[in-house]
């Protein structure tokens, strides 16, 4: 069985967050790059099943510039098998359906049986590439995994989280898409022998014109969904600082605790 | 397929620049050390005790046999990627730094460049995979002397049997193999001395009383007692009576290990500095604030970036194949200062809570001061570079 991971390059949680002069994304001049945080639980549940023996082969994907290349050889390093690197400068401001599309050119003649991503990227939060690449594919998708289990070879189970931390069970049949929450596994580090053997696994870098796309189909130019505003976070209103020795503030602290919040 | 953009300039590159591996590498054991080893830092360094399950992570990770070949179950890296796993883990703690250390720099190195392809079958995958190795060079009474040792052997059919003591060795408690210096004839002086393979359950082999350190507290440094202890021949390290050869250059490599953990020891408290800086008030303002704190902060990150040029240069010279001893001395010499003066600067940066084992600068202050003291005294790497300043004059 084959699996795919679709994993993203996104801005790194200790950057600084300024944003930019034309006011639609934070300014990128000052931020540090990492794996999206809900795609690495994405692979550690892939190289798990490969680990156990119900995956032969891990293919991570994903589309960004040059520089998203680290989070592929992150996931080489750490035990997928091959990469696959979308990038083309028509790709910039395209939308999620685009995006979406775009990966489906890529991967559609693969055969993949299960593909995993995370529930959603750190950075625009739009959850979204996941649900629109199973339409396109016609698999079904399974969102918010909280865990995977195989039924037999065609029947994938999922524990799904809803709002109020309820689980719904599921049964997928294969081929599927499952988006997957954090905290489902403890994500392995890459090993010194994984990152050395990285650099002789195979990466395809491919470009529109190798997918047979047209930017005109694809590209900011086809967006169906622009951003015409961005914000920072506006100020919180309530937020008090208490005063007083520690004691005092901890005796205040869970009395406050007690009264407003009913949990003690 | 789209075209790559052209290769950066076929200029040398800087030192701090890394390749991919190198990055990946870095940041991983970075990851590593913040996350798992980090939690534990102050415990084992109350306790004085290495936790075993971090020593089993560290192999898993490829940490404890780095250049070791990937034939012998090694990563097959270079020495470079060997200085910065001891910088970063003793960025977080200088004790797991020096077991990583000694490792790499000495006991790995020594058996790849000395050991016979029997030996080197025999011992490199178990250093690789699972057994912590030691050097055992110093005695009681000879340290800077190396070459007054007193340890003996004595030939024995087809084994030696050696008989003295050993002081000082780093890893000494968690070793499973050990090589040790001992001479075949006190009498013929340094061409007496002999290096041996010799493994902790080997009869007559006892590892002694384990010292209660000022810094590392949690890094095991032990007595070893070798009474009758039998060593076969086929575990004679390089040739007989040529073992101040093996003592000498191996601690050429040792002395870039050891700069890269005072490296690590200065950043670590660099960091903690900037951090607490920052966050504390007085007189209105964050003290980082203060021009007095920020000429201060500034000479550290100056004097920590020159300690990482000397580190990394000796590295790359010496996966380079050029000579690098006295780079290496000058790399070990000024790296020890930087991480003393840095981590001063950090405890009083702290104020009173700097000198609270509350908080996590004291112990970086303790940990730095070995650094002018092992694998050779900042007088004995003055030594070398003057020797090697004035060879010619």
């Amino acid at each position: 069985m084959k699996a795919l991971v679709l994993v993203k390059n996104v801005p790194d949680a200790n950057s600084v967050f300024r944003i930019a002069s034309d006011g639609m994304w934070v300014d990128t001049s000052s931020l540090s790059y990492a794996i999206n945080d809900f795609d690495r639980y994405a692979l550690e549940e892939l190289l798990a099943l490969k680990d156990s023996g119900k995956v032969e082969e891990v293919v991570a994907l994903t589309v960004g510039p040059q520089e998203a290349s680290s989070a592929l050889r992150t996931c080489l390093a750490t035990g997928a098998d091959r990469a696959i690197h979308v990038k083309d400068d028509a790709l910039v401001g395209c939308d999620p359906l685009s995006l979406a599309r775009v990966i489906h050119a890529a991967i559609k003649d693969e055969g993949f049986s299960l593909i995993l991503a995370g529930l959603q990227a750190d950075d625009d939060n739009h959850t979204q590439i996941g649900g629109l690449l199973a339409g396109l594919l016609d698999f079904p998708c399974a969102s918010a995994a909280m865990s995977l289990n195989f039924q037999d070879e065609t029947t994938l189970r999922v524990e799904r989280e809803l709002g109020n931390n309820e689980l719904q069970v599921v049964d997928l049949t294969l081929p599927a898409v499952v988006t997957v929450q954090t905290g489902i596994n403890t994500p392995r580090y890459a090993s010194l022998k994984g990152i050395m053997a990285a650099k002789k696994k195979p990466v395809a870098t491919l470009g529109l014109a190798d997918l047979g796309l047209d930017a005109a189909e694809v590209g900011a130019s086809a967006a169906k969904l622009r951003t015409v505003g961005f914000a920072p976070p506006s100020k919180g209103k309530g937020a008090e600082i208490l005063s007083g020795s520690p004691e005092e503030i901890a005796t205040e602290l869970i009395s406050r605790i007690r009264e407003n919040a009913g949990v003690l | 397929m789209s075209t790559e953009p052209e290769a950066a300039s076929e200029k040398t590159p800087a030192l701090t620049l890394l390749s991919e591996e190198e990055e990946l590498f870095r940041g991983t054991v970075r990851e590593f050390a913040e996350n798992e080893v980090g939690p534990l830092v102050s415990k084992m360094d109350q306790e004085a005790r290495i936790e075993p399950a971090l020593l089993e992570k560290f192999f898993e990770l490829g940490l404890m046999g780095i250049e070791i070949p990937e034939a012998y179950g090694g990563a097959g890296a270079s020495f470079f990627m060997a200085a910065l796993a001891v910088e970063e883990v003793s960025r977080v703690d200088a004790s797991l730094g020096v077991c990583v250390d000694v490792q790499n720099t000495l006991v790995n190195n020594a058996m790849m460049r000395w050991a016979t392809d029997e030996q080197k079958k025999r011992y490199l995958p178990r250093l690789a995979e699972n057994t912590v190795g030691a050097y055992a060079l110093s005695e009681p009474d000879s340290g800077s002397d190396a070459f007054a040792l007193t340890c003996r052997a004595v030939e024995d059919g087809d084994t030696y049997r050696l008989t003295g003591t050993k002081l000082w060795i780093t890893n000494g408690a968690e070793a499973g193999m050990f090589i040790v210096f001992a001479t075949i004839d006190p009498s013929a002086g340094y061409k007496g001395i002999t290096a041996f393979l010799v493994e902790r359950e080997f009869e007559g082999f006892t590892v002694g009383k384990k010292e209660d350190k000022l810094g590392i507290r949690a890094s095991s440094t032990t007595e070893l007692i070798l009474e009758d202890c039998v060593v076969p021949k086929a575990n004679l390290l390089g040739e007989l009576g040529k073992g101040y050869k093996i003592a000498i250059e191996t601690l050429n490599e040792g002395r870039i290990g050891i700069g890269a953990q005072m490296v690590g020891i200065a950043s670590g408290a660099l960091d903690h500095a900037m951090g607490y800086t920052q966050q504390r008030k007085a007189f209105g303002k964050s003290i980082s604030e203060f021009q007095g704190v920020q000429f201060q902060l500034a000479q550290c990150a100056t004097e920590l970036e020159a300690a990482r040029l000397l580190v990394y240069n000796a590295s790359r010279l010496r996966d380079a194949s050029q000579p690098f001893l006295v780079e290496a001395a000058m790399a070990k010499l000024f790296s020890s200062q930087v991480a003393e003066r840095v981590t001063s600067q950090a405890v009083e940066h702290y104020g009173g809570y700097g000198y609270s084992k509350d908080f996590p600068v004291e112990k970086y202050w303790r940990d730095a001061k070995i650094g002018a003291i092992y694998e050779g005294t900042s007088n004995l790497q003055l030594q070398t570079i003057a020797k090697y300043l004035l060879k010619d004059k």
